[in-house]
């Protein structure tokens, strides 16, 4: 039933972003990426820090149930994280005329690629599970505490492209209504997609 | 090792062993000096007598600290596999001295490093040196926050197989941060007319604090 709701809900914000969404002076329709581009990188962060707090508590418990939803938020995190690259890239390439540029938001998306390459790797040079569970739980807070270097303090020293985030700094939105509900609802849409895989029962333990 | 001995104490031991270690078989100092002089070599001979610009010649410096660190400290904790000493470490050393004695002496085995690279660095490429402290300073930290990092992360390689090739990969996205920093702050120091910016020092300097109280918590679930 679930499943049912979560598609048409799905439907409905592809077809809302594809029929609703005005398009934007400067930018054209190339503005929709953006409804696919925000939720999907959220989701490649909230999968990170889901992550490592199961992580932490696999350092508390000893749980190896807690290991597995670990490991599996950093699987899906990690599609999440590829989705939002590629997605960035594009708009990238239709706004500013280049895929990559080392913006420092590329900067961080890379890193955050790299950091659940190098936990998948780590993971599968472990052989006894008990030891896995523990070591890449280790690891995983260790990428934690880095991220938020990453994220706040390394775009103060770079020049950026990057729109800020919808709220910025001066705390008013640059944005329409109908835009901002069809991206909040486009949020929940993938937050609801994620959570959905990250706790189905019937997944293959990774 | 007596239980009551004083933490303080306890790394100076582990500290000595390892030093004693290295001066019987003066392994990861080796392969640390010939790798760095062997790459710089490789780039001087490719590169002849061209001028490079400052972040070229910075990105090269770090290039090569970068990589000759990996490949000695990577070591810190396989040795003591390779050997079996590890046992009786584990049975008798507590994580923290451990965790200190090794990051002291990797710390010293980097200024061991970059007292051999920066006399090179200068001798095969023409550089200008506008800011020796900013130099100097930038150097120091980047060695602190690598001695953390690599120490921390070296451990994780015990329970791992293809040991080497995997200690690259976790490392480079921790260690990113720093090496970006550092590169840009050796760049500001050849260049005359950029005016010095501390924050990113202090940023440098940041780093390895935060990293050290972080591999200190953690360094006890990978120890026990």
């Amino acid at each position: 039933m679930k499943d049912i709701v979560l598609f048409f809900y799905t439907v409905a914000m592809v077809w809302a972003v594809l029929t609703l969404i005005p398009p934007v002076a400067g930018l054209g329709n190339v503005v929709k990426i953006i409804f696919f581009h925000i939720p999907t990188a959220w989701v490649a962060v909230l999968a990170f820090l889901l992550s490592a707090y199961y992580a932490w508590r696999v350092l508390k418990s000893k749980q190896l149930s807690d290991d597995t939803i670990s490991s599996r938020a950093a699987g899906l995190g990690l599609i999440f994280c590829l989705l939002g690259t590629i997605s960035g890239a594009v708009f990238a390439k239709l706004t500013w005329g280049a895929y990559w540029n080392w913006d420092p938001r590329q900067i961080t998306i890379f890193v955050l690629l790299l950091i659940y390459g190098a936990y998948f790797a780590l993971r599968s040079s472990i052989q006894v599970k008990e030891v896995r569970a523990r070591i890449s739980a280790v690891y995983s807070l260790l990428a934690c505490v880095v991220m938020p270097f990453l994220v706040f303090v390394i775009p103060r020293f770079y020049f950026s492209l990057h729109p800020d985030p919808i709220i910025n700094r001066s705390g008013t939105i640059h944005m329409d209504n109908i835009m901002i509900i069809v991206l909040l609802l486009a949020l929940l849409d993938a937050t609801c997609i994620f959570l959905r895989c990250l706790y189905w029962k019937g997944a293959k333990k990774i | 090792m007596e239980i009551n001995t004083s933490p303080f104490r306890k790394v100076c031991l582990v500290l000595y062993k390892e030093i004693l270690i290295e001066y019987r078989s003066p392994q990861r100092i080796g392969v640390l000096l010939m790798f760095s002089l062997t790459t710089f070599s490789v780039v001087s001979m490719a590169l002849g007598s061209q001028s490079l610009t400052p972040p070229f010649l910075a990105s090269l410096l770090w290039i090569v600290v970068f990589f000759s660190a990996i490949a000695s400290l990577a070591h810190s904790f396989l040795q003591e596999q390779q050997t079996g000493t590890i046992y009786v470490l584990r049975l008798y050393g507590g994580a923290q001295p451990v965790l200190f004695g090794k990051l002291l002496y990797n710390l010293i085995l980097l200024t061991i490093l970059f007292l051999f690279v920066v006399p090179l660095f200068f001798m095969f490429f023409t550089v200008e040196m506008v800011d020796w402290e900013l130099f100097l300073g930038t150097l120091l930290l980047g060695a602190i926050g690598m001695a953390v990092l690599m120490t921390l992360l070296s451990a994780f390689l015990l329970a791992a197989h293809n040991q080497n090739a995997l200690f690259m990969v976790i490392s480079f996205p921790i260690l990113l941060p720093l090496l970006l920093f550092g590169i840009l702050l050796t760049t500001q120091s050849f260049q005359t007319d950029t005016a010095v910016n501390l924050k990113q020092l202090y940023f440098l300097a940041g780093y390895d604090v935060v990293m050290l109280g972080t591999s200190s918590v953690l360094f006890d679930y990978l120890w026990y």
